[in-house]
């Protein structure tokens, strides 16, 4: 009897000193809870601060001061193939020809792409290889001596669409750009 | 001109009838296969030869092709070691420098 009381007694003080700690652990984890649920909505609100300022960059930089350049640059490019599609027949003709597109694309690449460098490495990397397909079908393009340019079906299809194409692709990577 | 010790022809590196040089992918294998960093590191004078019958060689290609050795070098130093020859008529100093200029602007740039 006195044993069974005993033996009560110490398991009661056991079970008393379990829950003690038990309460203590549930304590300490619902802190480190608090603690991390604060610490991660920060790291959140950080990123989406910074992603808003990106945006906000990219729109005052890019879209409203900068995108004239590349419309401009895109135009130019039309009407230089435009107006030498009568003239590109020597071999000569057709090198100068390139020439000229390879200086509108570094001018391109000077007064607009580089802007980009300054938002997003890979926009900016998207937006260069988009161009420099312009340069390669148009190049492709007029270097074919079997290749017409003064024939208006293959000059829309070889030259007017691989621009439109590509000039499509890079207001679509611009309009995709998320921050 | 054959492509041998510290000469690297881009013909070996050309699609068969090809008269345009591009594609990063393009350039990409040019320089593993010619092993143009190798041979950067061990000659003083490296020349690289522009076939015949070439019409534009497309600035991504030469960026991939030149990126190790432009990026160790810098300009000045990689166009006093590197001579590029043209065997047609084609005119590559336009493209090779934006080339230059895009490699060392893409490393030095706040991304």
């Amino acid at each position: 009897m006195i044993i069974d009381i005993y033996l009560s007694e110490t398991v009661d003080s056991w079970l008393d000193t379990l829950s003690k700690w038990a309460t203590i652990g549930i304590a300490l984890l619902n802190l480190a809870f608090i603690v991390y649920v604060f610490f991660s909505s920060l790291r959140k609100t950080k990123l989406e601060k910074e992603k808003a300022r990106k945006i906000n960059f990219f729109k005052t930089l890019i879209l409203d001061y900068n995108l004239v350049h590349f419309y401009d640059k895109i135009e130019a490019i039309e009407e230089l193939v435009y107006s030498n599609r009568q003239n590109c027949i020597t071999t000569q003709e057709r090198h100068d020809l390139i020439e000229k597109l390879e200086d509108l694309l570094v001018l391109l690449r000077r007064r607009f792409t580089d802007t980009l460098l300054s938002v997003d490495n890979k926009l900016y990397n998207e937006v260069l290889d988009r161009s420099d397909e312009i340069l390669a079908e148009l190049s492709v393009a007029i270097s074919d001596v079997t290749v017409s340019l003064s024939n208006g079906a293959e000059f829309e299809s070889k030259i007017i669409a691989p621009i439109t194409s590509k000039k499509t692709d890079i207001l679509k990577a611009l309009f995709n750009y998320k921050g | 001109m054959l492509s041998k010790d510290n000469i690297i022809n881009l013909e070996d590196y050309r699609i068969e009838g090809a008269k345009v040089f591009s594609g990063r992918d393009r350039g990409r294998i040019a320089r593993n296969k010619s092993n143009i960093d190798k041979i950067e590191v061990k000659y003083d004078f490296v020349k690289i030869i522009i076939p015949n019958n070439v019409y534009s060689i497309i600035p991504s290609f030469l960026e991939e092709l030149l990126l190790n050795v432009v990026l160790k070098l810098g300009k000045d130093k990689f166009l006093e070691k590197f001579e590029f020859i043209s065997e047609g008529d084609y005119r590559y100093e336009k493209p090779l420098n934006e080339a230059i200029d895009r490699i060392l602007r893409n490393n030095t740039a706040i991304g």
